[in-house]
């Protein structure tokens, strides 16, 4: 768990980060997201201890982090910088073994995590051997994404991790990034301008602007009651209704109680996909099966019923 | 121009001696040679030939008057001349053909290197052939004058310098364009080990170059460990203190400006009016502690150089540390420090083995100035290479300065070899 209370930080005349109390309960994953200059970057640092608050107070576990060893700390934290910052110097390996090597794992497991990792992030085990320079810029990007991962760290920090990612690897990033933290209970905050992979990642949207936190909530509520019209506008404005589909599943709006017929989707279809599948098979209703094997209906109607 | 076409490449030898049109096209490729780089391979032949009539060596009945010149055609006869004119021819067509073919760049890169490669040993075979001729006529000349009692001098002449400046010239310039660093190493200790050989073998001992080292061989060994104390012990006191300056100017930018401004006066005081100022207020130093005289301190001997060659060397130090860390990549560090690595992990494994490439080039800067700059101690009794110098200055003897500064341009030579080789050991790319 994170909890962070009233914490303010100002760079000269600029308040970076002003006020800020959220928290972040244990296995969730928080997406901060709001405008350039937000103040984003600064709320991760201020959580590692890369700068020092003005003023309140990072909890993490219920610590206060201003107390705990500062070095230690951080090896707690997985860290994914905005600009990647891998060693130029060392190979892609020795980069994702920054961690493990500090907390002085033995060879052997280091060796076997690291190539685990690699495939993790859909990279091949003969990148290892290469430098930072001789992989491309988005590749660059899932060794800084593997190397913070390596310690199997209680709290990932993740600066904008797959900006640089092609749409079909960010997906299956994004997907991994979900099993590991579904099986290790991860506590993540992401930084991203992606909204679609803030609403498929995020359990807790977060949203600043001018380092104020305007409004913390789940995906779905977000979408339906923005605090503000910017937030509104920063949703998708007049095609935030379209975002809104992605956050519900067939399931939720399916009439168990008809049947139709045709291949039925699946109950955990986010309703966006389904309107794709009418408009693709020109149909106003489709027939839906959800785990248990109950067959259904979902129609046009039920879709944008509120 | 053609050059247009060839990607641009940095530090190229060709460049600085036709600056004129570094502004009009990029800089030439580093492995071929442009059309317009046939211009100074005809200025060098032109200088080698206009250089023909100067005495080749010069031939003196004692060590006090200056020699008649004697051409090459006297001084190597018909073999000699026909020796080195083959050589010359092979050398001014092999660069000529390389200038042409510079127009269909790319694909000939290998043949590029090779012809690099063979432009060098050439030029080295000039340079071995120039002093075994010189040593030649020298021993030929002492030989006919028996009656003159030994005392019989044979001095290089202007053509010998020409040339042997022309040859290394294009020695240094082709091993630029010999990317493999083997090749290269073999190329210097190849003209390295000839010259040694030809000096073993008592080749050259009949040059007045030669008895002048005969004769001062000790004080020579002598003469140049004190050099090398010198330069040392400047570095000892200008890179702790030069380093800690551009350390603190990188963290904190702006503040350095009034230290770099005092750095910038320094530089500007003439360097033997330096040596000279210390004097005084390091006698006075001296006298005022004089448990410091009994360490070796005072205003004169070496002391004070140390203090004048670290006085020099603190401004390009200072620059070269803040360079070298501004050149470490801001994100790596954060990255570093955000992961959990302590001060001394990051500094050990991650700033010092990124800024090492642009220290050690610092080094090898600073450390031929003070090379160079160390001759001066000999002005105030702190011995070094420069005694020679001022000795032979002294007693109007060519051939002793000539003996100081030959000394003293090799040891910089050497450190500059030897620094530039573990700049190539240390590159972390792996070979393209
Ligand atoms: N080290 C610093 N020194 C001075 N000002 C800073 C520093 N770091 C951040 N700021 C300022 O604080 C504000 C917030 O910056 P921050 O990097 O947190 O924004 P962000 O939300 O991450 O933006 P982006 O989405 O562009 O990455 C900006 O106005 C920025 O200029
Ligand atoms: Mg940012």
């Amino acid at each position: 768990m994170i909890e962070l209370e009233h914490l303010s930080r100002r760079f000269g005349a600029t308040s970076a980060v002003d006020d800020l109390s959220l928290t972040i309960p244990r296995g969730d994953i928080c997406a901060l997201i709001g405008p350039s200059g937000a103040g984003k970057s600064t709320a991760l640092r201020l959580i590692n201890r890369l700068i020092e608050p003005d003023g309140g107070r990072v909890l993490i576990g219920g610590e206060d982090a201003a107390r705990l060893p500062v070095v230690a700390l951080r090896r707690r934290l997985g860290y994914v910088i905005q600009s990647v910052g891998l060693f130029p110097h060392w190979t892609v390996a020795r980069n994702i073994a920054t961690v493990p090597r500090l907390l002085g794992w033995e060879r052997r497991r280091i060796a076997r995590r690291v190539e685990e990792l690699l495939a993790l992030v859909g990279l091949e085990p003969a990148h290892g051997g290469r430098y930072p320079h001789q992989l491309s810029g988005g590749q660059q990007q899932r060794v800084g994404v593997a190397r913070a991962l390596a310690a199997e760290p209680e709290v990932l920090l993740m600066d904008e991790p797959f900006g640089a990612v092609d749409p079909l690897t960010r997906r299956s990033l994004q997907d991994a990034l979900k099993d590991i933290q579904a099986r290790t209970g991860t506590t993540i905050v992401l930084v991203t301008h992606d909204i679609d992979e803030a609403l498929r990642l995020a359990t807790t949207l977060a949203f600043l602007t001018g380092g104020r936190l305007v409004q913390a909530a789940t995906p779905h509520a977000m979408l339906a009651a923005p605090a503000s019209p910017e937030i509104a506008a920063f949703l998708g404005g007049p095609r935030l209704g379209l975002r809104l589909l992605q956050t519900a599943t067939a399931g939720a709006r399916t009439d168990f109680s008809r049947t139709a017929a045709g291949e039925p989707l699946d109950a955990d279809t986010p309703l966006d996909e389904v309107v794709a599948r009418m408009v693709a098979a020109g149909v106003t209703a489709l027939p839906v099966r959800d785990r248990a094997g109950r067959a259904g209906v979902i129609t046009l109607a039920d879709v944008v019923a509120r | 121009m053609n050059a247009t076409a060839t990607p641009p490449r940095r530090g190229n030898r060709a460049d600085a001696a036709t600056a004129g049109r570094a502004h009009a096209a990029p800089r030439a490729d580093r492995r071929a040679w442009d059309p317009a780089g046939v211009a100074p391979i005809v200025a060098a032949a032109a200088l080698a030939l206009a250089a023909l009539p100067a005495g080749f060596v010069g031939v003196a009945p004692n060590r006090l008057v200056s020699g008649v010149p004697r051409g090459l055609w006297e001084a190597a006869g018909p073999g000699g001349c026909l020796a080195l004119a083959m050589l010359a021819a092979a050398l001014a067509g092999l660069a000529l053909t390389g200038a042409a073919a510079a127009s269909d760049t790319t694909p000939c890169r290998r043949q590029a290197t090779l012809r690099a490669g063979l432009i060098a040993a050439l030029a080295a075979g000039i340079v071995v052939l120039l002093v075994a001729l010189a040593g030649a006529a020298a021993h030929a000349a002492v030989a006919a004058d028996s009656g003159g009692g030994g005392r019989t001098r044979v001095s290089l002449g202007a053509a010998f310098w020409v040339w042997l400046s022309l040859a290394l010239l294009v020695f240094a310039g082709a091993l630029r364009r010999v990317p493999p660093l083997p090749a290269r190493a073999a190329l210097i200790a190849a003209l390295a080990a000839a010259l040694l050989l030809l000096a073993g073998a008592g080749a050259i001992t009949d040059l007045s170059l030669a008895r002048e080292f005969a004769v001062n061989r000790a004080g020579w060994v002598d003469a140049a460990g004190r050099h090398l104390l010198l330069v040392g012990g400047g570095l000892l006191v200008a890179l702790p203190i030069g380093g800690a300056l551009g350390g603190w100017a990188q963290v904190r930018p702006g503040r350095g400006t009034g230290a770099f401004a005092v750095l910038n006066l320094l530089q500007t005081i003439p360097s033997i009016a330096l040596f000279a100022l210390l004097i005084g207020p390091l006698t006075a130093l001296a006298n005022a502690v004089p448990a410091l005289r009994g360490l070796g301190f005072g205003g004169i001997g070496a002391f004070p150089a140390i203090i004048a060659l670290a006085l020099y060397a603190l401004l390009p130090v200072a620059r070269g540390v803040e360079a070298a860390l501004r050149a470490v990549p801001a994100a790596a560090v954060a990255a570093g420090r955000g992961m959990g690595m302590t001060r001394l992990q990051l500094l050990a494994g991650v700033v010092l083995p990124l800024a090492l490439p642009t220290l050690l080039r610092m080094l090898r800067v600073v450390v031929v100035q003070l090379v160079g700059l160390a001759v001066l101690g000999a002005l105030i009794g702190a011995g070094g290479l420069g005694g020679f110098i001022f000795r032979g200055l002294g007693q109007t003897a060519a051939d002793l300065v000539l003996l100081g500064a030959l000394s003293t341009i090799l040891l910089a030579v050497a450190a500059h070899l030897l620094i530039g080789a573990l700049i190539a050991l240390l590159d972390p790319e792996p070979a393209r």
